[in-house]
């Protein structure tokens, strides 16, 4: 009996040591808009994420006012008649890692994943699927991934939408977890 | 050419230059550099107490402003840039002032007091600065 416990107890353990949370407070976001008349990139570093490697849960917040652009008209732009950033502060996507079975995270290598949540931005949240990777290095994983959303399902609006902002952009997380 | 002609386009092209300089102007208008602007002066537990007591409130007051924040180190570290990020303590151990410095700054050490100034990006676990400077 007192093996079974023994045993027991450290089975419940290496379980536990099984269930990793990673978790990050300076992530990167960037996103890409590129037409014939302008390219638009943007880039944040404040952005909080984490992953749960047993279930692939997935989370990632991040505070629209930090995205910094080389044009500062442009940056005020984003911020007050597209994101509307004052009312809207804050982005976020709750989602997970649908294969992290496939995903070896005590094994440096580079695994594609499949994405998939619910990204909300400008208040709207919208039910999102997009490829990705995890790559682990020294037993730590950094997850990349980029969704291609369509500015107008975010309810966002503007006179440059089709001319210098493209209808569809590319907002690329790339988190590396401690 | 009679005169006034002369003087219509004389106008017009005047207002053409002086319409193409301000939107040129408008359009380069030099990033904001945070140095320049005076900034709130609040300690690092204040400010993130506003945080917690009404986020809303606390957006309304601080997002997109300077502020000056005093506060100690409680961490030093770098982003996924390489950039300095520089975390200041308040009276509740799970959050504090979290700033990403405009340039590295290697000179930073755990429990010293600081001010630094930064723009305020709002809240995630902890109150955020962005774009930086070490005052103190």
């Amino acid at each position: 009996m007192r093996k079974f416990l023994c045993s027991f107890i450290l089975l419940s353990f290496s379980l536990i040591g099984n269930a990793q949370l990673f978790s990050t407070r300076s992530a990167s976001v960037s996103f890409y808009s590129s037409t014939p008349l302008e390219d638009i990139k943007a880039k944040s570093s404040d952005v909080e994420s984490k992953l749960l490697s047993t279930t692939g849960q997935l989370t990632f917040m991040l505070l629209v006012k930090s995205f910094r652009f080389d044009n500062e008209m442009m940056e005020e732009h984003f911020n007050e008649s597209y994101l509307e950033s004052d009312k809207f502060p804050k982005a976020d996507f709750k989602g997970a890692v649908n294969n992290i079975s496939s995903v070896n995270f005590n094994r440096d290598g580079v695994y594609p994943t499949t994405v998939q949540g619910n990204l909300t931005i400008h208040g709207i949240t919208k039910a999102v699927t997009t490829n990705g990777t995890i790559v682990i290095k020294n037993g730590k994983p950094t997850a990349k991934c980029t969704f291609p959303i369509k500015v107008r399902d975010y309810n966002i609006s503007g006179k440059i939408i089709g001319k210098e902002l493209a209808e569809s952009i590319a907002i690329t997380v790339d988190c590396r977890y401690e | 050419m009679s005169k006034g002609f002369k003087i219509t386009v004389l106008i017009l092209s005047l207002i053409i230059l002086v319409g193409g300089t301000i939107a040129y102007r408008m359009w380069n208008k030099p990033n904001r550099d945070v140095a320049k602007e005076k900034g709130i002066e609040i300690t690092a537990a204040q400010l993130v107490t506003e945080f917690q007591q009404n986020e809303a409130a606390a957006n309304a007051k601080y997002l997109n402003k300077p502020i000056q924040v005093s506060g100690t180190v409680s961490n030093v570290a770098a982003n996924q840039e390489g950039i300095t990020t520089v975390l200041l303590s308040s009276n509740d151990a799970m959050t504090g002032v979290f700033c990403t410095l405009k340039e590295n700054n290697p000179n930073i050490k755990t429990g010293t007091p600081v001010v630094i100034k930064g723009i305020c990006n709002g809240m995630l676990s902890d109150v955020r600065l962005g774009e930086a400077i070490m005052v103190k």
